[in-house]
């Protein structure tokens, strides 16, 4: 096993290549875990193709990952509010960590995302939660949404 | 996973990835997950808010999370049957058991609540087994005008909660009752307050009810893990030398799976104990209930005790 300082490579979809410190991304991923723990990971030239994250998204996981590694130990208050600013962004780049979150394994990362959205959808209506979702198409057909609708008014 | 992840590498690799999607695009497997985090009316809710997410909320896990954990148990001893039996999955099982669920001979009734899936089950006055009770020198069924109608209770209901069930509520309602219920046990979510809701009637066996008084006691479940009700719960009263109805308490059930707290006569009648809550209704009394915003308001007979002094 490598030693706490050892930089793995990871490369988002834009071939943009960041390099990290082993231990932030094994104790956060599960999946690099497994790939570092069954030595398919080379140090001197492997970069883990993460194709489905942008550059962008991948430096969020990384900030996210680096913080709860070496701040661990600070009080639950503090954790929480960086956390909170953490994922002040809009419902797009909401997607993309749960996407890259889901990808990476990130379990930590993944209930966060999913207790924010639980927060954000929290007693709305429908039409509501489409628009803070960014939801453009729900996928009923023009009969079933109007039976929804019809159904349940008290929702909409 | 992630292998549904549809937009962003379909473009080639570009300065700027594809425009980022909304969340219709989520997998499945990712919004059965979100759904684990919500309560069961909201998982209802999103069910109209795409395909996908109506797809998710018919997930077993997610219901599976919602039930109780002895559901398997309940299922059989309600049902008869097994929790395979139910062509909606747990979904089906969670709904059947929202519904009011009548066992031991229409004596007990068992339901979830269904807003935060917890058990909830109602014990009448005739499905209680007081030591004594068939010595028809001290225990007399009566029936009330209600349950004369139903010889089981069939109105009880949500009193004065918002949608919103909170401990807060119960806290507060707890303050002004006043009496010993106010503990900070209320405000830990394992915890919720029931009242053990009964109003004995008090009277020499040649006149009319002289007294009503309501009493109380802390109740709760001394084990963890959800009892299963059984046909065997028996309330054991006992009496004191001086034998009056103020000085009879309960002081435990059979199985061990609660104990009273002891509380002098005349207090305001609560218990508070760990879901489920089993209602033990004696008697019931309207004024009395209005004052205290009880939630469950259930009408019955009881048993009247004789006092032979």
């Amino acid at each position: 096993m490598g030693s706490p300082l050892k930089k793995i490579m990871l490369c988002s979809s834009e071939k943009e290549i960041f390099s990290v410190e082993e231990q932030v991304m094994v104790q956060h991923s599960v999946i690099i875990n497994n790939m570092i723990e069954d030595g398919s990971y080379n140090y001197e030239e492997s970069k883990i193709p993460l194709d489905c994250v942008d550059s962008k998204t991948l430096k969020k996981v990384i900030d996210y990952c680096t913080y709860h590694t070496h701040h661990h130990n600070d009080n639950q208050e503090d954790l929480e509010a960086w956390d909170a600013q953490f994922l002040n962004v809009d419902s797009n780049g909401l997607y993309d960590l749960l996407m890259a979150a889901n990808y990476l394994e990130i379990r930590n990362l993944l209930d966060l995302i999913y207790r924010t959205i639980k927060n954000m959808i929290k007693g709305k209506k429908i039409d509501e939660i489409r628009r803070i979702l960014n939801i453009k198409d729900h996928g009923f057909t023009p009969e079933e949404e109007e039976q929804n609708r019809k159904e349940y008014p008290h929702f909409y | 996973m992630g292998i549904s992840f549809s937009s962003s590498h379909s473009s080639p690799p570009s300065p700027s990835p594809s425009p980022s999607c909304g969340m219709d695009e989520l997998p499945e497997s990712c919004v059965a997950l979100i759904m684990e985090y919500l309560d069961p009316p909201q998982i209802c809710k999103l069910a109209t808010l795409t395909r996908t997410f109506r797809a998710a909320s018919s997930a077993d896990f997610v219901w599976e999370s919602k039930l109780p954990s002895n559901y398997h148990v309940l299922v059989r001893q309600i049902f008869n049957g097994l929790p395979t039996d139910f062509k909606n999955g747990k979904r089906g099982i969670y709904s059947a058991l929202c519904r009011t669920n009548t066992f031991d001979g229409g004596t007990k009734k068992l339901w979830l609540d269904k807003n935060i899936g917890k058990l909830c089950m109602c014990i009448a006055a005739k499905g209680l087994s007081i030591t004594g009770i068939s010595d028809r020198r001290y225990w007399n069924y009566i029936p009330t005008e209600e349950s004369r109608r139903n010889e089981f209770f069939d109105d009880f209901y949500v009193f004065e909660l918002t949608e919103n069930l909170n401990f807060y509520h119960l806290a507060k309602h707890k303050r002004e009752w006043g009496s010993r219920l106010r503990t900070e046990k209320l405000e830990l979510r394992d915890y919720f307050a029931s009242y053990f809701k009964s109003k004995v009637l008090l009277g020499r066996k040649d006149s009319v009810p002289s007294h009503t008084f309501s009493k109380s006691g802390g109740l709760k479940w001394t084990e963890s893990g959800v009892p299963i009700p059984s046909r065997n719960i028996q309330l054991v009263l006992q009496t004191t030398s001086r034998a009056t109805l103020q000085e009879i308490w309960p002081t435990g059930l059979q199985h061990g799976t609660c104990s009273w707290l002891g509380c002098k006569a005349c207090k305001v009648p609560a218990m508070y104990f760990r879901w489920p809550v089993c209602f033990i209704p004696v008697f019931s009394e309207r004024t009395w209930q209005m004052e205290l915003l009880p939630w469950w308001q259930f009408c019955c007979g009881g048993w009247k005790y004789i006092n032979k002094n």
